[in-house]
């Protein structure tokens, strides 16, 4: 059971429902559907390169998703958060993001073979951020929102929930956490395949409350 | 070694589990506060009609009251001129000049009264039309009314200066507030003398007013005089945020101030 693949399901499945779901969405959420590609052919990759190909390594993988993976998080929460000076405060995590990655490849003595936690972790932490400047709007607007139908509200909650939980398990205990094994799996390894589920389960809700609304707005 | 790993195991599921757990509250916290947010909208929009469905009762009042006033004139007072006119004139014979010039120019009296009448009852449809140019002439208007039976002597006394933007609906709360206490001067209290006082200040206004009439015991009110008339003056002042006090004795008078923020 502890073997099987979940997170890559939840992310093919989350995909397939994007494309189904998403077709006239306004363009920022019509750009999910283009990561959700670049996310599930990241995965298939990494997963072939260990459980098929029985490469050594595929951290080098997860490197490079890295990238795009916060770079498109803080671009799209920049955009959907409405709040001031959001633009600046995702410009200056860029450059918090970005600077402590070349740091840490510069480190790492410019090799990509061992995962780059450090600048991991402070990306999960600016997306954390982030995620609250949208609650702390949600606290302050004085308009009611009807949350549980609100494709925003869901798309941070899923987030917030899957970046709080692992940076929490991350920080305290780096490298014990990468290397502590249950049964030859690692427990961060455990830990992802139970949010990564959760997050994207939160997604799907996103896109059929996307849909509903749409439909809404059409009648 | 072996429980050690099991103890770093543990330590990072309860760690995991007291992030999501935390995650979990705020996101709790979040969507609580947003239905108490829908809850406080509704009850304002609640509030909201009732004001302005009172806000209608209100000036349907002062219209029905103005139009009774008017219907009860017409017929007890300018019918009466009109008829007695008619009845003179009828009675005219042109044989006997002196008598029929004395009952003409009687007749004539009587048709300028009625005119005089006619006239007051225009001013009195206006009245409500003059809340719109300022409470202190509407209530002029009303006084000026009352004042034509010569049972009452009023003194009206305006303090302070109205602000330059009036607040139409607060005026015409405050005008109906006015005609009720009247109807019940009128109605119960025997009085001679009113007197009005209109004080404007940077808080608001407050209106009072004072009768020596024959007064009561606030605190138990007689039965055929338990109407509804203190309760809607002081609903009224309620719904817009003022404050209303009686003081009556009986065999001393009554006073009644009202004091709302305005505008």
């Amino acid at each position: 059971m502890l073997n099987i693949h979940y997170p890559l399901i939840a992310e093919w499945l989350c995909f397939l429902v994007s494309i189904l779901l998403l077709n006239n969405a306004d363009r920022y959420w019509h750009t999910l559907r283009f990561y959700l590609g670049v996310v599930v052919l990241t995965e298939s990759i990494a997963y072939y390169m260990v459980a098929v190909a029985k490469c050594p390594s595929n951290q080098w993988v997860y490197n490079l998703s890295i990238l795009i993976e916060y770079g498109y998080g803080i671009w799209m929460l920049a955009n959907l958060i409405q709040q001031k000076h959001i633009k600046y405060v995702a410009l200056l995590f860029y450059l918090l993001f970005y600077g402590s990655y070349i740091f840490v490849y510069i480190g790492h003595k410019y090799s990509i073979e061992s995962f780059f936690n450090i600048s991991d972790t402070i990306g999960s932490e600016l997306m954390i951020v982030l995620c609250m400047v949208y609650y702390y709007t949600l606290f302050h607007d004085e308009k009611y929102v009807k949350l549980l139908e609100e494709p925003l509200f869901w798309f941070i909650t899923g987030y917030f929930i899957f970046y709080t939980t692992s940076v929490g398990a991350d920080t305290f205990f780096q490298k014990l956490v990468s290397t502590t094994k249950i049964h030859s799996v690692s427990i961060r390894y455990l830990i992802l395949k139970f949010l990564n589920p959760v997050l994207y389960a939160c997604w799907i809700r996103t896109f059929i409350c996307i849909k509903n609304k749409r439909k809404l707005s059409q009648q | 070694m072996y429980k050690e790993q099991e103890e770093i195991i543990a330590a990072v599921i309860i760690t995991s589990i007291i992030f999501l757990t935390i995650a979990l509250g705020l996101i709790i916290l979040v969507v609580v506060y947003n239905n108490r947010k829908k809850r406080h909208i509704e009850e304002k929009q609640l509030m909201q009609l009732t004001f302005e469905s009172e806000l209608i009762k209100t000036q349907l009042e002062i219209r029905e009251q103005t139009m009774q006033t008017i219907g009860a004139d017409l017929h007890d007072n300018i019918g009466q001129l009109l008829s007695l006119t008619s009845l003179t004139l009828n009675s005219v014979k042109l044989e006997d000049a002196e008598k029929a010039q004395q009952k003409i120019d009687a007749a004539l009296d009587l048709t300028m009264r009625s005119i005089k009448e006619m006239r007051l009852l225009g001013k009195l449809l206006q009245g409500e039309q003059l809340i719109g140019l300022g409470l202190s002439e509407a209530i002029r208007h009303e006084i000026n009314w009352i004042e034509k039976s010569g049972q009452y002597v009023v003194i009206y006394d305006i303090e302070g200066e109205q602000p330059a933007q009036n607040n139409p609906n607060k005026d015409l709360i405050l005008f109906r507030i006015l005609q009720e206490v009247f109807n019940n001067i009128i109605k119960h209290s025997k009085a001679k003398e009113i007197s009005i006082k209109l004080a404007y200040s940077e808080e608001g206004v407050r209106l009072q007013v004072i009768d020596n009439g024959a007064g009561f015991d606030v605190t138990h009110l007689p039965d055929d005089q338990k109407g509804m008339g203190l309760l809607n003056i002081q609903k009224r002042a309620e719904i817009v945020g003022g404050r209303f006090f009686i003081q009556s004795q009986p065999g001393e008078g009554t006073c009644i101030d009202i004091f709302i923020p305005y505008p």
